[in-house]
């Protein structure tokens, strides 16, 4: 038996993004059906159809008879490893011979092997067989059976946000590509964009690709419609040779009402089984917590996975992701691995094989670069940034504040208070640059904009115009006030300030007034931490001045919270009477 | 009954902190809306069972919306006398931008962002309390009362601008239905009860809103008021009146009869808030704020026997035993089939005789109250109590 490398080859879809789909056998060189013939026969893997896109390369195993391949790998080349996509594709008994071949072949162009996800039958393969191997369990992959046990009703009655959506409206129907319209694959293409940006993470490739219509005439296409408009879309890919369904590309509009991806789940594993499927897998939940029967071999390894996957739920939504899949209660959980082949034979990772692993794997996953993956995970999370959003998980539960505008946009303009600051602020550093240095400026700047925008979205202008003017002629209050009483406190700033100097107490009192609507435990937190630094920082003749417009600022927002909801919705009350 | 309130509230932070300000004011129930959709469909629901609408506008909501929510109200009849606030956002739509007229004339109370709990509280009360004030009607079942001078002493009626006098239970009933939202309180006198109005009495405290409806009676015969013994608000000996042809059997005369139901009605939610707190307090170990707490609720209706209760058990932890038993038999003047007093001046007074009188009373008041009972059999077998 030969096998040979075949080469990376560049395919374009000669037909353009979306339309028209003609039959595949036509499209496509003999070399790649060979490797979609063998899915169709042998593949076992939720990820087999997958490898069928475009951005793979095969390694084949053939016989020196037959043109035709017995077996084949996918995988993709990166600068330092060929990272191969899911099980073999082939008869069990052939899994070793290729995968010997593979791995001798990329040691051979110094390439690192590794293999993801991988299969329990073929993690056992490899350790049965002794192959050099690093393995480490990756996630799990949830099953659920289409028999006759379980029913549609039956995911109804543990997902009760479906079964209100259905009743409100909510239906499910097959899209089927060839018989749909420009506008019906433009509303996908939009959903499609639409959830891309609502992603914090750069797009990822490798498996996590997603080219909705290739190879479509295999696919099935599911879409919620509700109200007239596509809320969701959903395709499945076959897994043939288990009778079953991988629900793949899952996407939802980020104004989608709640119960839609339930729904449309529920909705086509229904359909699904009417055509024989067997059962459906929502694929790999990555880094879930339950590794325990690989945990005793790495348990630092663990660790750390089971460290990202507490902690990196803001970058990628390991959580969220596991507790969808959980929802569905399915019958089995799969575990998936990843192995990374050692030329060794002792079988343990070396630091030059597990960076280049690793760098492999990262080149996979984003292709385009570490650079722009850093750029387009800092696009996408400023993007999504809303500071107001951020601050939320700080304010105080005892009291109700505005909602937060639904738009970007319009949070920036509803803002007229601010902006009124920072421009009065920036007219007076034109006016006063020279007194007062660049830095001094910049942050009186910044801090105006971010404590004033918080007050004013959560509480309104009311609550900083009142402290701002309060903390600005504060000084004047204290010598008029409490210098008279007590003449002999040294501490208190008696000179007369600067324009800069009470444009800085003012957003001192502002941030007191911030501090009314915190919760009790970032009060405290920070109450401490700015008295300390106060108090520290014996340089600042201005210290004891900026404590009192912190307190006066305060004071005042109690004062107003008191005095709007008692008198003022009076006076309004009344004037409603008085109609 | 747990509490019914509906809250449209589109942002799910606010949602949250207003379901427990109305968990914590006794609102164990809250529906939760978000669009006209769903609130049609809690309201065709649930309409018997809301008594506090909250509305909470947003930024998005336009004022067709507003219209809509406000319409589907009005056009309830059965949301009628339930109280309605309006929490407002900026800027307000709370007034018509083209003359300055307000959206709509529903709102009982309005509360601006941002606010408390205590605004909350003080918000609701005052929005029953608004409500109450426009049900100024008073009717009163009584077979042989003339009506003509009851009026002559205007200042002494508390809110009440209009007193109907029925004698027969089928044009009182009536009446009631047709005026249902402009009644604030029934007055019945026990012997004009047919089985008819008896029945249509005990059906109608089952409503959740007209639960709160004050019906008083008339005497305090234990075996005339026995079938309404549980829904009574007041029980009153007949009171006095130059016109009355039947013979007054108190030193109350009918104006400060009414003045005192007045009272009751105005003051149902501070004093629903009052004691609630008081019974907190009166559970829990520190109990230094009651005092003051009693004061105020004295301040508001010293005849409320739901407050000399109340003051009646304070006094009885504090070991004030005097003191207590005058508060337990105050409480009796106003509501003689509350079981509670009897069980307590037992415990308190030493005397056997005064026991079998106490006993003799309850037993008449509450026959199948299941302590009293045992109380009772325990007296008749050993002659005395333990």
């Amino acid at each position: 038996m030969n096998s040979f490398f075949s080469p990376l080859v560049k395919r374009e879809n000669p037909y353009g993004k979306i339309l028209p789909f003609p039959q595949i056998s036509s499209m496509f060189p003999k070399k790649f059906m060979s490797h979609l013939d063998l899915i169709n026969k042998f593949g076992l893997s939720s990820t087999a159809f997958l490898t069928s896109y475009d951005h793979y390369l095969y390694f084949h195993l053939r016989s020196d008879q037959e043109s035709n391949s017995q077996a084949s790998i996918a995988y993709v080349e990166t600068p330092t490893a060929w990272v191969v996509a899911g099980d073999p594709v082939g008869p069990k008994h052939l899994w070793l011979t290729l995968l010997q071949q593979f791995i001798q072949t990329a040691f051979d162009h110094n390439k690192s092997p590794l293999l993801l996800p991988a299969s329990k039958e073929l993690v056992d393969l490899v350790r049965q067989e002794g192959l050099p191997s690093y393995i480490l369990q990756i996630g799990q992959e949830p099953w659920i059976q289409l028999n006759e046990r379980r029913h549609s009703s039956d995911f109804f009655k543990i997902l009760p946000s479906a079964k209100k959506l259905q009743k409100q409206g909510g239906r499910v129907q097959e899209f089927n590509p060839l018989q749909a319209t420009p506008q019906e694959f433009q509303t996908v293409e939009k959903l499609k964009e639409d959830w891309f940006q609502n992603r914090k993470c750069a797009t990822l490739d490798f498996l996590n690709k997603v080219d909705l219509f290739k190879n479509h005439a295999q696919k099935k296409y599911f879409q919620l419609v509700y109200k007239g408009q596509c809320q969701a879309f959903l395709a499945a890919v076959p897994i043939p040779a288990r009778q079953s369904w991988y629900l793949v590309d899952l996407m939802r509009s980020p104004n989608s009402v709640a119960g839609s991806s339930e729904l449309l789940i529920i909705e086509a594993m229904a359909a699904l089984k009417k055509i024989g499927a067997r059962e459906v897998t929502l694929g790999l939940s990555p880094l879930t917590p339950e590794l325990t029967s690989e945990t005793p071999n790495h348990p630092n390894t663990y660790k750390m996975l089971h460290w990202i996957y507490n902690h990196f739920n803001n970058f990628y939504g390991f959580k969220s992701l596991a507790k969808f899949k959980e929802k569905f209660e399915p019958e089995s959980w799969e575990a998936q691995y990843l192995i990374v082949f050692t030329p060794k034979l002792s079988g343990n990772l070396s630091l030059s094989v597990a960076g280049k692993s690793l760098l492999g794997l990262f080149y996979a996953l984003f292709p385009k670069g570490i650079l722009h993956t850093i750029i387009q995970t800092l696009k996408n999370s400023i993007a999504q940034f809303y500071p107001t959003e951020s601050f939320q998980p700080f304010l105080s539960s005892q009291t109700i504040l505005n909602p937060l505008p639904q738009q970007k946009h319009n949070w920036v303009l509803s803002l007229p208070v601010t902006w009124s600051f920072v421009f009065l602020i920036l007219l007076s550093w034109t006016l006063n640059s020279a007194t007062v240095s660049l830095g001094h400026w910049t942050t009186l700047l910044f801090s105006t904009f971010l404590l004033s925008s918080l007050i004013e979205t959560f509480a309104g202008p009311h609550f900083m115009i009142l402290p701002f003017i309060i903390g600005f002629f504060s000084n004047q209050l204290i010598s008029h006030s409490l210098i008279q009483i007590l003449p002999h406190l040294d501490f208190i700033h008696k000179t007369p300030l600067t324009f800069f100097n009470h444009l800085s107490l003012g957003v001192f009192a502002i941030f007191g007034s911030i501090l009314v609507f915190l919760n009790t435990k970032t009060r405290i937190g920070i109450g401490l931490l700015l008295t300390s630094l106060v108090f520290l920082s014996s340089r600042s003749e201005l210290s004891f001045n900026i404590l009192i417009a912190i307190l006066l600022g305060n004071f005042s927002t109690q004062y107003l919270l008191h005095f709007r909801n008692r008198r003022k919705v009076q006076r309004i009350q009344n004037h409603l009477s008085s109609f | 009954m747990a509490k019914t309130a509906l809250l449209f509230e589109s942002d799910l932070r606010s949602s949250q902190i207003i379901t427990r300000f109305l968990n914590h004011v006794g609102y164990k129930s809250v529906l939760h809306s978000q669009n006209i959709e769903n609130t049609q469909e809690l309201i065709l629901k649930f309409t018997h069972k809301i008594d506090l609408i909250i509305f909470s506008s947003a930024e998005h909501l336009d004022l067709e919306s507003h219209h809509n929510f406000f319409n589907l109200i009005a056009q309830n009849r059965n949301l009628d006398l339930v109280p309605l606030i309006f929490i407002d956002c900026n800027p307000t739509p709370l007034f018509s931008q083209k003359n300055n007229k307000p959206i709509h004339f529903r709102i009982d109370r309005l509360l601006l962002r941002p606010f408390n709990l205590s605004h909350f509280s003080d918000g609701i009360i005052q929005a029953h309390q608004l409500r109450w004030e426009q049900r100024n009607h008073i009717l009163v079942l009584n077979h042989a009362f003339i009506e003509s001078n009851l009026f002559t002493k205007k200042e002494n009626l508390g809110h009440w601008s209009q007193l109907h006098v029925f004698t027969d239970s089928k044009s009182f009933i009536e009446y009631f239905n047709r005026n249902k939202t402009k009644i604030g309180a029934l007055i019945l006198d026990p012997k004009s009860c047919d089985e008819n109005i008896t029945n249509w009495c005990l059906q109608l405290k089952k409503k959740t809103q007209d639960r709160s409806l004050p019906m008083v009676f008339l005497s305090r015969d234990p075996s005339l008021i026995q079938k309404f013994r549980l829904i009574g608000d007041l029980y009153i000996d007949h009171p006095q009146s130059s016109t009355t042809k039947l013979k007054s059997t108190s030193s109350m005369n009918w104006e400060e009869l009414l003045s005192l139901i007045s009272k009751r009605v105005l003051n149902a939610w501070p004093s629903r808030d009052l004691i609630m707190k008081t019974r907190r307090f009166i559970k829990t170990k520190p109990q230094k704020n009651i005092p003051s707490l009693l004061k105020k609720a004295f301040k508001l209706d010293e005849n409320r026997w739901e407050f000399l209760l109340l003051a009646g058990l304070f006094a009885e932890k504090q070991g004030q035993r005097i003191k207590a038993i005058n508060y337990f038999r105050n409480t009796l003047n106003f509501n003689p089939c509350a079981p509670l007093p009897y069980l307590k001046l037992v415990q308190l007074v030493d005397s056997p005789q005064e026991h079998k009188k106490l006993l003799h009373l309850a037993l008449q008041y509450c026959p199948h109250h299941p302590q009293i009972q045992s109380l009772v059999s325990q007296f008749s077998s050993r002659g005395t109590l333990q």
